[in-house]
């Protein structure tokens, strides 16, 4: 830049013409037409020329094709409906080395009379400011072709494991039977408890499975569907708890059912739903104290509730508490694969229900409501 | 869906016989503001916003429909069956006068003349016909499309404040006119810029006025004679105006222009 020597230190005798002329960004004035009157010596210098050159040339003829067919066919159309523009990504086509980018605000300057009078124009160089963007969007472009394989990779995950889950279920039934017809045989004292404990270890294992099938159904997009049939809600109940006392034999279960009406359920999601309580009340309550199963059904709600005590739920579970595979205590290997809780309120949220907890130092209970409308 | 709102269709205007116009490309019906107040005492004015533009439904984008301009023609013709129009006297802007053109092509019946601002059917030069662009110079443009070269702030604009409480930043951010997603710019430029539909002009019965600008780099001149050669019952008028848009840069000449044509049909 050839520039003056200011002929005052006061900022405010500034020359303004060369101001204009100096400046470090680039200054074009048109006509209302968006032919050039004039155009700083910086813009000039960037186009590699002098102004005198670029008087009467139209201003969209100063860049690469892109940005001319922009600027007339979006830019120019918004400085006449709405005055200005401003922070557009341009290039300068010829700068005798190249095309430069720069950013380019606009201005609009009408009469009284709303008649446009010339257009203001100012040009910042953008060169390392367009790198940046560039960068950023090549991150961006990584982040989303990462993001979209992490997808992919998770649902074959998912969908290994629903496959897993029903292969599974073939030899467990095997199982399953001949424990049951060995336990219609004559058997010694030891091998009933052995029967007992395969019994109840398949049934434990297919309880698991059935949930891994669920989560794995509910992650597919599938998710859980309900059959709603009425159901009595007290003897659907104890039936549950009969079948979880055969694995906790020395824990106590106490019911308080104020069931005045049928409840429209699915009866099989019901009793998984409470199974998934209860198993986790008698998993993580105390030894030394009752679990209580209580259950209310009425004309306008209706619920099921499970209580144990013992040592609450530390508050940093609560907020992944229905999270799947989300586990209370990492190290206890009574947890099963912490898809207990999601499953559960996965299939309250079938029933339009909601699970609410309550923890503190005297009871932990988790309650499941549907209003009924 | 409603047309009426995918197209984000406005009526004005009195009187029976019905004007429609179209915006071009990079632009939505803001651009016929200078015009429009000329014409709606006389006649009942539509106006819509092509899909993509303007506050048009953006979830109605098809990237299979609008990969042609057919779709576009298609949205024409479905707007005037929806309204139930009839002689349509249809003013398009650039690229909308073109797909006005195929629209007459589908449902001639619909239509009673075409009123073209700007037009081209080809923008890119060839053996014989002087488009204004070099194929590589279209190519040049899509990509600076696809580098998401152009429009970035604007673009960005209401991506980065998201649906976030500070709405207003957002609009203060963006344009309020001519707004446009980018993905769905760069599509339009693509079918637009790539377009060759010569072949119909000689197909266009309709008595037609072609408004060519003295200086317009979108449209040079050579394509307003060759369409008016091209095109049996048509008027080609010469502005004054320059640049792509005289709608807004010379709304009094193009009305006048406008307004001759239309007398001299009646």
């Amino acid at each position: 830049m050839n520039s003056k020597t200011p002929s005052s230190i006061s900022p405010l005798a500034e020359d303004f013409e060369d101001f204009f002329d100096n400046s470090i960004c680039g200054f074009i004035i048109t006509d209302a037409a968006s032919n050039i009157q004039r155009i700083n010596k910086t813009a000039a210098e960037w186009l590699n020329g002098s102004p005198d050159e670029f008087r009467d040339k139209r201003f969209s003829d100063l860049l690469a094709v892109g940005g001319k067919i922009y600027f007339e066919t979006h830019l120019w159309p918004l400085l006449r409906m709405q005055g200005h523009f401003d922070e557009v990504t341009v290039e300068l086509a010829d700068t005798g080395n190249g095309k430069m980018p720069i950013y380019l605000n606009g201005l609009e300057r009408k009469t009284d009379t709303e008649q446009p009078v010339f257009m203001r124009f100012v040009l910042f160089r953008a060169t390392d400011r367009r790198l940046y963007e560039q960068n950023l969007q090549k991150a961006k472009q990584v982040a989303e072709n990462e993001l979209s394989g992490e997808k992919q990779n998770a649902v074959i995950r998912e969908q290994f494991i629903a496959v897993l889950g029903h292969d599974l279920r073939n030899p467990l039934g095997a199982i399953m039977s001949a424990a049951q017809m060995l336990a219609r045989t004559a058997l010694a004292k030891n091998e009933e408890r052995l029967v007992k404990v395969l019994h109840t270890s398949s049934k434990r294992m297919h309880e698991m499975i059935d949930n891994i099938m669920d989560f794995a159904r509910g992650r597919l997009g599938s998710g859980i569907t309900i059959n709603p049939e009425t159901v009595n809600l007290g003897d659907l109940l104890k039936e549950v708890a009969e079948e979880l006392k055969l694995a906790w034999p020395e824990r106590i279960i106490e019911f308080d059912f104020d069931i005045e009406v049928g409840v429209n359920c699915d009866r099989g999601r019901i009793a998984q739903l409470t199974s998934n309580l209860l198993a986790n009340a008698l998993t993580h309550g105390s030894k030394d104290a009752p679990v209580l199963l209580k259950a209310v059904a009425n004309d306008s709600y209706w619920e099921i509730s499970i209580s144990n005590q013992g040592k609450p739920i530390p508050e940093h579970s609560f907020a992944n508490l229905f999270h799947p595979f989300h586990r209370q205590n990492a190290h206890s290997s009574q947890n099963g694969l912490g898809l207990g809780l999601y499953i559960a309120s996965e299939i309250a949220k079938a029933h339009h229900g909601q699970i609410t907890v309550l923890s503190n130092e005297q009871i932990t209970s988790f309650t499941f409501k549907v209003i009924v409308d | 869906m409603s047309i009426i709102k995918r197209n984000n269709v406005t009526i004005r205007g009195t009187g029976d016989q019905v004007m429609m116009f179209a915006h071009g490309f990079g632009c939505d019906q803001h651009m016929w503001r200078y015009i429009v107040p000329a014409f709606e005492d006389d006649y009942k004015v539509v106006m819509f916003d092509h899909v993509g533009a303007g506050n048009s439904d953006l979830s109605a984008y098809n990237y299979e429909k609008y990969d042609h301009l057919d779709g576009y023609a298609a949205d024409i013709v479905e707007i005037a069956t929806a309204l139930q129009l009839q002689d349509i006297i249809f003013v398009g802007h650039s690229v909308s006068a073109i797909i006005g053109l195929m629209a007459a092509e589908i449902a001639p019946k619909i239509f009673k003349s075409l009123i073209l601002v700007a037009p081209s059917p080809c923008y890119i030069n060839d053996e014989g016909y002087t488009g204004g662009f070099k194929k590589d110079e279209i190519d040049e443009l899509l990509e600076s499309l696809n580098s998401n070269h152009l429009g970035w702030s604007m673009a960005m604009g209401p991506v980065i404040m998201g649906n976030s409480d500070r709405k207003e930043l957002a609009e203060e951010l963006s344009n309020s006119f001519c707004k446009t997603d980018p993905e769905i710019a760069k599509h339009f430029a693509r079918t637009t810029f790539l377009t060759d539909k010569r072949h119909i002009l000689p197909h266009v019965k309709l008595p037609s006025l072609i408004l060519q600008c003295s200086n317009d780099v979108i449209a040079p001149i050579e394509v307003g004679e060759y369409m008016h050669q091209n095109m049996p019952n048509s008027t080609l008028v010469i502005m004054n105006a320059t640049g792509h848009c005289p709608n807004l840069s010379a709304p009094d000449e193009t009305t006048a222009a406008i307004k001759a044509f239309l007398l001299n049909e009646q």
